[in-house]
């Protein structure tokens, strides 16, 4: 027998029913479910920018006016760098800014959901010295239940959840921020 | 750093065993770095509670996330067939591993027939378990942990002594001092973001420079064939997104019936062990991009074992969080290298067993059953109640040590017979209460060696009652 077979029919042998619950669903608190998300998003060390889309651009040009290299993948802010579904890591690895869109934002936790359709390349979400999201503040929900309802998750062949910039503790437990990924992260809700 | 004293047995001629009493004692030899130890996880511990008790729903997100798992793992072989399946239609190739050095073995031959020499690794206990750095690294991979305190523990030459803080057990001096030999940073510097950003500065030449990159799993979804990998620091993603072949290794226990079950899961994770309310990165992996490989190795490792036997089954729910390590007021001050397994603190220690009842025969008795790390624990393992039935499961089968036995044996004589128990009271407060210091402080009393035993009373409870009829006086 080989080891998939062998695996499955040990398993097998350990059988039991257990129910499976049902999804449960929780109300959100009092006020306004987009304040929350802002709170969220600071808390988590990220900036956070309540405006018209038509702002962006100039929010973008305050908050990074040193930033040369911009790689953007929405329409809203214009970057500098050409990014493809095919660039090489030479031009990921350079990127200073990189600007998307994303699908939903999450109000308990200040996180949001980006895909590959709002990419073009993987990498550059993790690779970018500094990162900014946009996203619709009608597309933001309470909490993770109401984002998986809202989401389907193989729709396409990446998905992430993006909480803040990346940070790390792992040094006598001081919080470090840009460990690996970027060391700045803006959220921009728009109308 | 110290690791836990492995010696042979003498009383057994057989496999070694892991003696976590004394490679406590070592550990606590150091007072003021078993206080540092004891306070860095304490604080850790203090975070998740004001997480946990910032959610309303937080006990019924634990039981919920017990229910699905506990339904999962009663028809593990129909979800991991359904698994395989939506996977493999994905376009992620699927291996199953019996064992670690299977699964090393698969690893190694992924790697080999596409001639990558750099593997750039996020944090994995499976691989840890498995000891797949050593096997590639005979192989000729260059093996590169990218986890900030992975690497500093890889660098070091040295094992994880926590599954979410690997390193947690180092003082920033000594990391100062690592990182000025191999790396080269300021001599005599220690501060947390200058050291942060000399590993940033290194590990991204690394990650560009990679072959390939394997990391761990934290969900995988049966219903869509996908799966989760969650981090803080970005280099999963990091190092997946840049080379061209990603390998993921997960324990057959992983698995989760539906998408929507993530909502449940996700939101106890990181609160459970940092007190975040969602890890920086929660990335969610269907298929690779087009020209590029995903490699998922599901891995058995003695789990299917684990899954029949009714007593100890549920350990399969853990989620790896370690809220149990950093509530544990012996891991605290224990370390978890005293532990003597790749898994340590409450969960390590239930777990280990499984795998050798006689090698981690002391690990059950690492605790004060005080049950703190079954509160905390955020898919509800009764895990204190299984570290005192390991230890009943354990005299079953006769690997106790023969002094332990001899006690247990008395004590047992002495407690089912009430007279004999009742002579042996009144001659205990006897001699008690004359024999030389010498007599009673002595190697037999483990007790007595770090406590002074009470103060006994003048008369015992039992005459005091008959005299009173148990009236107050
Ligand atoms: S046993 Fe529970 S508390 Fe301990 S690591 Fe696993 S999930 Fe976390």
């Amino acid at each position: 027998m080989n080891s998939r077979d062998q695996i499955l029919s040990r398993v097998g042998q350990h059988r039991y029913d257990s129910p499976l619950p049902d999804l449960p669903s929780f109300d959100p608190p009092e006020g306004s479910v987009i304040d929350a998300f802002g709170r969220a998003v600071e808390t988590t060390a990220g900036k956070y920018v309540n405006c018209y889309a038509d702002e962006v651009a100039a929010h973008i040009g305050r908050i990074h006016s040193r930033a040369d290299r911009i790689a953007s993948t929405t329409g809203l802010v214009n970057g500098t760098v050409d990014l493809r579904d095919d660039s090489g890591s030479q031009v990921v690895g350079s990127i200073e800014l990189f600007v998307c869109m994303a699908e939903l934002g999450v109000a308990e936790n200040g996180a949001v959901w980006i895909t590959d359709s709002r990419l073009r390349s993987r990498a550059a979400l993790f690779a970018t010295q500094h990162l900014a999201v946009v996203v619709r503040r009608d597309s933001i929900v309470w909490n993770m239940h109401d984002a998986y309802r809202r989401i389907t998750i193989n729709k396409e062949g990446f998905g992430v959840f993006v909480c803040g910039p990346s940070k790390t503790a792992d040094i006598e437990q001081s919080l470090v921020i840009g460990a690996h990924g970027p060391r700045s992260l803006t959220v921009f809700a728009i109308e | 750093m110290s690791s836990a004293v492995v010696e042979s047995d003498t009383e057994f001629v057989a496999l070694p065993v892991i003696h976590h009493a004394r490679a406590a004692a070592a550990f606590t030899s150091d007072a003021a770095r078993t206080d540092w130890h004891d306070e860095s996880l304490w604080l850790v511990r203090k975070k998740r509670d004001v997480a946990a008790a910032a959610v309303p729903e937080w006990e019924e997100l634990r039981a919920l996330a017990s229910a699905v798992k506990e339904h999962t793992l009663g028809r593990l072989d129909e979800y991991l067939v359904q698994f395989e399946k939506n996977a493999t239609e994905n376009g992620v190739h699927v291996h199953w591993a019996a064992d670690a050095d299977e699964h090393n073995r698969i690893v190694a031959q992924i790697l080999r027939e596409r001639g990558a020499r750099r593997l750039v690794k996020s944090k994995s206990m499976l691989t840890e378990e498995c000891g797949l750095n050593g096997h590639l690294e005979a192989d000729g991979v260059e093996v590169v942990d990218t986890d900030l305190g992975e690497r500093i523990i890889q660098l070091a030459g040295d094992t994880p002594s926590h599954i979410v803080m690997p390193a947690i057990h180092y003082k920033k001096e000594e990391i100062g001092t690592l990182f000025n030999r191999t790396m080269g940073t300021q001599e005599g510097s220690a501060d947390p973001q200058y050291l942060t950003e000399a590993a940033r500065a290194d590990l991204r030449k690394r990650f560009f420079a990679a072959d390939a990159s394997l990391t761990g799993v934290n969900f995988a979804v049966a219903e869509t064939g996908g799966f989760v990998v969650c981090t803080n620091e970005g280099n999963a993603d990091l190092g997946v997104h840049l080379a061209p072949i990603h390998i993921a290794s997960m324990g057959i226990e992983k698995l989760i019936p539906r998408a929507d079950d993530l909502g449940i899961f996700l939101r106890l994770l990181a609160r459970s062990a940092t007190g975040q309310p969602l890890t920086v990165y929660s990335s969610h992996f269907h298929a690779p991009t087009p020209g590029r490989e995903i490699h998922l190795v599901l891995v058995d490792n003695g789990r299917s074992e684990q899954l029949g036997r009714e007593a100890f089954a549920a350990g399969l729910k853990c989620i790896r969080c370690g809220a149990c390590m950093n509530t544990c007021p012996v891991y605290r001050r224990s370390g978890g290298h005293s532990y003597g397994s790749t898994i340590p603190g409450p969960i390590g220690s239930i777990l280990a067993p499984n795998r050798d009842m006689k090698k981690y025969r002391e690990l059950p008795y690492a605790s004060t059953l005080c049950g703190s790390c079954t509160d905390v624990c955020p898919v509800m393992i009764d895990i204190h109640e299984q570290l005192y039935a390991w230890r009943q499961e354990e005299t079953r089968a006769g690997v106790q040590p023969p002094f332990k036995r001899l006690s247990m044996l008395f004590a047992g004589m002495f407690l089912g017979r009430p007279r004999l128990y009742r002579l042996g009271a009144r001659l205990m407060r006897f001699a008690l209460s004359r024999l030389p210091r010498s007599a009673i402080y002595n190697r037999w009393n483990a007790w007595g060696r770090e406590r002074e035993l009470p103060q006994l009373p003048e008369e015992s409870f039992r005459d005091w009652y008959v005299r009173t009829g148990g009236t107050s006086e």
